[in-house]
């Protein structure tokens, strides 16, 4: 197998062209290096207010050289145990993150054309196909609500049903998987379902039909109903 | 971000945390009575940081940590505050006789502006950055997630062609990144 000559779109030869490297975070280790800037700073600041003071430019207590003086009677103190942790899981922590590698926010999407006939262009998050998965899976008939997670793999489909049957899950599988197609087509779907229950409380009852009755019995029960009031218990 | 502002934040960060676990392992090692570090302590001079202050090159050890973290923290800073902004690209018709150049972040924003008004897409952001020894326009295709990939992704591949096309025997190259809007009838998560 050949590696093909970069060229761009009239076969010109691009001499600089390197393969593009997929999108990425900005690294961890700026944050620290932000923060360590800014503490210096903090420190030079102080050491400006010193230095004004010890010209005698002005009155007041030299920082720096009561911390200095502070270092030379240093006892252990009990706040030193939280500290002397805190500095050593902090510590660690920066350790990690100088070392880890900058996480990549894209991936390639497989059915776009590529750059110079080897380097893939188009890039997009697993988000976006999450969010695309959860719209189509929303399109199907009896869907409620749909919520999507995407993996590596695989994709979850969540779906909130009106009503389950073969014939919905195997829409919503069939369309999410062709509609991640063009760009994740390694991935499996996985489909879960729930179907919403419908609280039976707020169910009218059945109407029950109530049989005619004859006309000269129905005469005397109206006559009696007026009499005494009959209690009608509803059905439940 | 280029290799070498990275490395540099990596190093600096591995430094900062090594200073950090070296300071707090060595106190709890102290008050543990571990013989090495005692007697590693116990090499300092305590008194010498008594005495520094009041001797007559302390201002200029003043002098020295005002400078220095004013120099050392203003360079940090900047390493991570300059923009990754390529420069001006020779377009073709260039020869000893005149120079036709474009600046890279007008074109992505032309076709940033052009992709925008296509129906299938939201919105479009745009930059042109110098990617780890890439120079590249950046495009950020934004559309619903109704939007089906199958419609989306001719169009984004028009547009590179079009950048190709403006830009023959560059190595100035797009790079457009598809992203969804995210549907108010739902929550995505990513593992």
């Amino acid at each position: 197998m050949t590696t093909p000559t970069p060229s761009d779109a009239h076969g010109v030869p691009v001499p600089d062209a390197r393969k593009l490297k997929p999108p990425t975070a900005t690294p961890g280790s700026v944050v620290v290096t932000t923060l360590f800037a800014l503490v210096l700073l903090a420190i030079a600041g102080i050491a400006i207010r010193d230095f004004i003071i010890e010209m005698k430019w002005i009155s007041g207590t030299e920082w720096i050289a009561a911390a200095s003086r502070w270092i030379s009677s240093l006892s252990w103190q009990v706040w030193m145990w939280p500290a002397a942790v805190a500095l050593i899981i902090v510590g660690l922590w920066f350790l990690i993150v100088s070392i880890t590698p900058r996480p990549k926010t894209h991936f390639a999407v497989a059915g776009a054309e590529d750059v110079d006939g080897y380097s893939p262009s188009t890039w997009t998050r697993r988000v976006d196909v999450a969010r695309r998965s959860s719209a189509v899976a929303r399109d199907v008939r009896d869907v409620l609500e749909a919520n999507t997670v995407v993996k590596k793999r695989k994709v979850k489909v969540s779906v909130l049903l009106s009503e389950d049957s073969p014939e919905t899950r195997a829409a919503i599988t069939e369309r999410v998987t062709a509609a991640i197609a063009p760009v994740a087509p390694g991935r499996t779907v996985k489909l879960k379902t729930r179907v919403k229950k419908v609280d039976q409380s707020v169910t009218p009852p059945a109407p029950i039909a109530r049989p005619a009755m004859p006309e000269s019995f129905a005469a005397g029960a109206a006559e009696s109903e007026s009499d005494s009031p009959t209690l009608i218990k509803e059905q439940s | 971000m280029n290799a070498l502002p990275a490395g540099l934040n990596r190093v600096v960060a591995f430094l900062v945390a090594v200073a950090m676990i070296a300071v707090g392992a060595a106190a709890i090692a102290w008050e543990l009575k571990v013989t090495w570090v005692r007697d590693r302590i116990a090499d300092i001079d305590a008194s010498w940081f008594d005495r520094a202050p009041d001797a007559g090159w302390w201002v200029y050890v003043l002098a020295g940590i005002a400078v220095g973290g004013i120099v050392i923290g203003f360079f940090l800073l900047s390493v991570n505050a300059r923009p990754r902004k390529i420069g001006d690209v020779e377009l073709p018709g260039s020869d000893n006789s005149g120079t036709l150049a474009v600046s890279p972040g007008k074109i992505a924003h032309a076709v940033a502006d052009d992709l925008a008004h296509h129906r299938l897409v939201s919105s479009t952001r745009s930059k042109a950055v110098d990617d780890r020894k890439r120079k590249l326009l950046e495009i950020t295709v934004i559309a619903d997630p109704t939007t089906s990939f199958d419609d989306l992704l001719p169009v984004v591949e028009n547009a590179q062609r079009q950048i190709r096309g403006a830009l023959p025997g560059s190595d100035l190259r797009a790079r457009v990144l598809i992203h969804l809007e995210k549907s108010k009838a739902s929550a995505q998560r990513v593992n």
